[in-house]
């Protein structure tokens, strides 16, 4: 039986649309995307103001396949470096958070300060004699916050937060509680998915009341939010809103699902290339996203509180944090088992991955509602040209 | 605490944990249920976020309706799109000791293997029990288990309990 829709393969990729397979797969567009798309003009986020919130706090985190080392060195005042001594480039530190005035390199000896200054060099005496410790600090990488993350670039043509999000700037403001309000961190739920980083991005968030059968279960479908596409790259947001909980007795423990103080904002957002803020309940979470190669995805999701919510809501958010929207969520655990499928299927030549949905309404797919297939493709007509596709 | 060295006392546990991990190899979740008292909990949260004191982590539930609500979506709301495993334990006990009400302390090591689909066989996660068990009706119970893992990234998407 024929299939109404054609294969193509790279070489013939004309309709951003109709994403070739390949695009999942290929060793050598993984690597292209490193230079193109992790180390070019977009900004990433390497950490919460509330993971490091004291003056001395630094966390590791990986950009692409780059280590990374960001520092809280004064009031917001925030550095985000390579992790990787100017000597001989041994990595400085190991610990995903830690505390530390300085970073020694356990190889030579060399001291940096928490902002990247070189205090020792250890037998300089006999280095080169225009060797200066001042030009050797370690590789700074451009740094900003914003709503309460800290954002690094390593192209200095990106353009500013406002101009990256666009329109997709409001609704992960709103995720993470208007941007004001200081956030406190919960906790964290890590995992690899046996994906492409794209196809994580891919079938996140627009699907709530297809995919999942504890939204229809629980009566929480959605679907009827704008779907808002526009920044660097396209990308997305749905700020649509939640009903309080009828309890349906369904559950045992009802509890779980319960929107406490009138919370009832609720947000879904894409954020290119590989980050993901949602907002549901009382559930706050951002998520950290890192290639492991073509075929797999390493995901941090960080559970938000507010610092000062009071003990109730905070152990509210505690219990609906752990159980609801990760990857082993009561909610959400068909996003793992998509991903994973859709990789498996991927491996086949010249088969199509198909945007269709909404592209009716929205040509650009630049509006169009939740659950459409539309809001996916400025990004797919962005990573095309972008790729040189 | 004083150690438990009675015999039958510590097979008893070890009887217990060999029921959970036999429960959860069959995927019988209620024969997992079974092995926890009323009011019971379960935790599954790692290392690093009791180093850095954070709440959040893998699975809570901290009453017995949660771990009822586990069953289910285990058994029916999860069923029909996850890629199910076999799981496969292997399990040794660090020590076990008599709390002055009664209850016992017990820690135990935990590597758990996973087999897929495919037939491939890996190490999901590596961690430890730290359990507070009474007795009911006869029978050795969990009032609580909190699964610890040095895993903090597992390789894949867990569906049940650890």
């Amino acid at each position: 039986m024929n299939s109404p829709i054609s294969p193509i393969d790279l070489q013939n990729w004309s309709d951003h649309t109709r994403v070739p397979f390949s695009v999942y797969t290929d060793p050598d567009i993984y690597r292209m995307e490193l230079e193109r798309i992790f180390y070019g003009p977009f900004w990433h986020p390497v950490a919460l103001i509330a993971e490091i919130p004291e003056i001395g706090d630094y966390k590791t985190v990986t950009v692409g396949e780059a280590s990374l080392i960001v520092t809280h060195t004064g009031e917001n005042e925030f550095h985000t470096m390579l992790n990787a001594c100017s000597h001989r480039g041994v990595e400085l530190a190991c610990e995903f958070l830690g505390k530390a005035t300085d970073f020694t390199c356990p190889y030579h000896g060399w001291v940096f300060d928490n902002k990247g200054t070189c205090h020792v060099a250890n037998g300089e005496e006999r280095f080169r004699t225009d060797f200066k410790k001042s030009d050797f600090g370690l590789t700074q990488i451009r740094t900003t916050v914003w709503s309460q993350v800290i954002w690094a670039t390593f192209d200095p043509a990106t353009p500013s937060m406002e101009t990256f999000l666009g329109d997709a700037a409001p609704a992960l403001r709103n995720a993470l509680g208007g941007g004001e309000r200081p956030l406190k961190l919960l906790g964290y739920q890590k995992i690899t998915f046996n994906c492409n980083w794209k196809i994580y991005m891919d079938n996140d968030g627009y699907h709530a009341g297809l995919l999942h059968t504890a939204f229809r279960l629980l009566d929480f479908q959605g679907g009827t939010a704008d779907q808002i596409s526009d920044g660097t790259g396209g990308h997305w947001g749905i700020d649509y809103g939640t009903k309080p909980y009828e309890d349906n007795g369904y559950l045992n423990d009802a509890s779980i699902v319960e929107t406490r103080n009138d919370e009832l904002t609720a947000t879904v957002n894409l954020i290119r290339p590989l980050c993901q803020s949602v907002k549901h309940l009382n559930s706050i979470n951002f998520r950290f996203g890192k290639p492991l190669g073509p075929t797999q995805t390493e995901v941090h999701y960080a559970y938000l509180g507010f610092a000062d919510d009071d003990e109730a809501i905070n152990n509210h958010r505690i219990r609906q944090s752990a159980n609801l929207l990760g990857p082993s969520g009561f909610v959400s655990i068909e996003d793992s088992a998509v991903f994973e499928r859709v990789q498996k299927a991927v491996s086949a030549p010249n088969g199509t991955i198909n945007f269709v949905k909404g592209l009716a309404d929205s040509p650009d797919g630049k509006r169009c509602m939740q659950n459409d297939e539309a809001g996916s493709t400025p990004w797919w007509n962005d990573y095309k040209q972008r790729m040189g596709l | 605490m004083p150690q438990i060295t009675d015999a039958t006392l510590l097979a008893r546990v070890d009887n217990l944990q060999r029921a959970y991990t036999h429960a959860l190899e069959r995927r019988n979740m209620e024969g997992w249920l079974a092995t926890f008292d009323n009011p019971g909990s379960y935790e599954l949260t790692t290392q690093e976020h009791v180093k850095h004191n954070l709440p959040v982590g893998m699975m809570l539930d901290d009453c017995y309706e949660r771990l009822l609500d586990r069953c289910t979506y285990v058994n029916e709301v999860w069923n029909h799109a996850v890629e199910h495993y076999q799981p496969r334990y292997q399990v040794y006990r660090n020590f076990c000791e008599m709390q002055p009400d009664g209850a016992i302390h017990a820690d135990t090591n935990v590597s758990l293997f996973y087999t897929g689909p495919d037939g491939h066989s890996h190490l999901l996660v590596v961690g430890h029990y730290h359990d507070n068990i009474v007795e009911v009706d006869g029978e050795l119970k969990f009032r609580s288990r909190k699964a610890i893992l040095d895993t903090a990234v597992p390789p894949r998407y867990l569906i049940y309990p650890v």
